[in-house]
């Protein structure tokens, strides 16, 4: 079990390209024990062929030329006898010298150590012997009689001895033979069989662990894409994390993202700021820091579109080109924000309240009534009142009041206010 | 003349010496034909009437000729042939020669049926004669 934790862990350890070599290697690896196996078991064929080829057939020639070759000599005792020609017997010699030869290679060949050899060796020996005495004494007399039969019963009893002993060497060797013969069917059975073991193992282990692969690379491609498909779809926060799975390269590059993302982001939330600023700025009038006009047609859109009720107030400053004409335009911009900044404190946060153009300022002011809309009038013309503008001393405003209504344009509404103006 | 006819009998009497089969105590045969004393002899069977025979050559070469010539229908040459073709092939060997004298020898072994044959009138006390039919 340890051993298995500590491939696992070596596994999980390994970088993306490792994992991705692994299975090819361990093919390799495989395959190198594939060949190793077929090369030991065909090597081992290849023996046995050399041995049945150089060593086990010639032999099994020998064998079966020795059985040929004893009847041959029977025959040539019988023909000696016959014709009491020496030719024969000389014949006779001939073969048995190479029956002797024969035996004396199959003998020696230690390899095989083949046990009848030797015995048949004797054997041979003592019916040739036998053999030739009988026949020299058959060749001297024209009787059967002549001959003892005790010897004679040796000599049949020796020459079957001889036969059965070349019969029992032939079987031997053929007995080789054969068992050589099953070995290398034996052993190219086991190539075949063993062969396809392990290619099945080779394979099966390989699909396993190509599958396994595949399953942890799927994994992480499928949550980095889905972490990279909710970055991409939380446009605003650009910070969110890649998960890190791995120390190797899906971890570096989840790191180098989410470096990029986190760099991404900050540089998006500084221009989202900016942007708010400059937004905000283009709303406001540079002077008094109230919306501008370009707002207020917008507010007023906004108000048609969704058919909201309001009511506004128009506020007109009197008499404000003199004060321009006779204490400059710095005067006249320093009472433009001091009105401004009247109307920011008698409004609700609700109301929004503009510069129109030049001295005329606006108030709109959703869901009022008439009468509310007359308070904050009223109020704010008190306040103005009350406000000292320094050189320019007391000023007074004139108030338009008008209230919205239903499929009533705004511009119309705007107009009326101003028709209002007192 | 007629002193002359019956001397030439004789001798041919003599030369052409008249033989008979006998067997060994134990033989359960009574009779014997001319091919079966010749397949016997010859050694291509060695049982009769599910008897194991074993035969015995007579040692007398004369008797052995007439024997030859008379059952086994060959010459001396043909059997010698024969034997010697046998012999060196380890197939068999002869049957063994032995003395009418020595017969009574094989009386030891009861489990076998011995036969032979012999001179008229020279039966070994203990053996009796078979009767041999065409």
């Amino acid at each position: 079990m340890s051993l298995l934790k500590n491939i696992f862990h070596s596994f999980q350890k390994a970088s993306f390209l490792q994992r991705t070599l692994l299975p090819p290697s361990l093919a390799m690896l495989l395959a190198i024990i594939f060949m190793t196996i077929i090369f030991i078991q065909t090597s081992r064929v290849a023996n046995s062929t050399t041995l049945l080829q150089y060593s086990l057939i010639p032999i099994l020639e020998k064998s079966a030329k020795n059985q040929a070759l004893l009847q041959r000599i029977s025959e040539k005792f019988t023909f000696a006898t016959l014709s009491s020609e020496m030719e024969f017997m000389e014949n006779a010699d001939e073969y048995s010298k190479t029956i002797k030869d024969n035996l004396l290679f199959i003998r020696n060949d230690k390899s095989l150590n083949i046990q009848h050899a030797q015995k048949a060796l004797n054997e041979f020996d003592l019916y040739f012997k036998q053999a030739r005495a009988i026949t020299t004494t058959l060749m001297q007399s024209e009787e059967i009689m002549a001959l003892n039969h005790h010897e004679v019963n040796k000599l049949v009893h020796s020459y079957n001895q001889v036969s059965l002993t070349f019969d029992s060497l032939h079987k031997e060797i053929q007995s080789l033979i054969k068992n050589h013969t099953d070995k290398i069917e034996y052993r190219m059975n086991t190539i075949l069989i063993d062969g396809s073991i392990i290619a099945i193992i080779l394979f099966t282990f390989l699909f396993i662990i190509s599958y396994l692969i595949y399953l942890n690379f799927q994994k992480r491609f499928v949550n980095l894409i889905k972490d990279i498909n909710n970055i991409s779809d939380n446009k605003n926060n650009l910070i969110l994390a890649l998960q890190k799975f791995s120390n190797d390269e899906f971890g570096i590059l989840s790191n180098k993202l989410n470096s990029i993302f986190q760099s991404f982001g900050e540089h998006y939330d500084k221009l989202s700021v900016e942007k708010s600023k400059i937004e905000e700025m283009a709303k406001r009038d540079q002077l008094t820091n109230l919306y501008n006009r370009h707002h207020l047609d917008s507010v007023f859109n906004d108000l048609d579109n969704k058919k909201i009720l309001y009511g506004i107030i128009m506020l007109d400053i009197d008499y404000f080109k003199l004060v321009n004409d006779n204490y400059g335009h710095q005067v006249g911009d320093q009472v433009l924000i001091k009105i401004a900044n009247t109307l920011e404190i008698c409004t609700r946060d609700s109301d929004i309240t503009g510069r129109w153009g030049g001295e005329e300022f606006l108030i709109i002011v959703p869901q009022t009534t008439i009468e509310n809309l007359h308070q904050i009038a009223e109020k704010t013309r008190r306040k103005i009142e009350e406000l000292d503008f320094d050189v320019a001393g007391k000023l007074s405003a004139s108030f338009g009041i008008t209230l919205s209504q239903t499929d009533v344009a705004s511009h119309i509404v705007i107009k009326q206010a101003d028709d209002a103006l007192y | 003349m007629k002193l002359l006819i019956a001397l030439l009998i004789i001798t041919l009497s003599i030369l052409n010496a008249n033989i008979t089969m006998i067997g060994s105590p134990t033989c359960k045969i009574d009779n014997i034909s001319s091919k079966e004393i010749k397949y016997l002899f010859t050694l291509k069977t060695n049982t009769l009437n599910t008897q194991k025979i074993v035969v015995i050559d007579n040692a007398d070469k004369t008797i052995y000729k007439e024997f030859v010539k008379k059952y086994i229908k060959k010459s001396l040459k043909k059997m010698k042939v024969y034997w010697i073709r046998m012999i060196f092939t380890g197939i068999k060997q002869p049957p063994r020669k032995v003395n009418f004298e020595d017969l009574e020898d094989f009386n030891k072994d009861t489990d076998s049926c011995y036969l032979s044959y012999i001179e008229v009138g020279k039966k070994p006390k203990s053996w009796k004669l078979i009767d041999v039919t065409p």
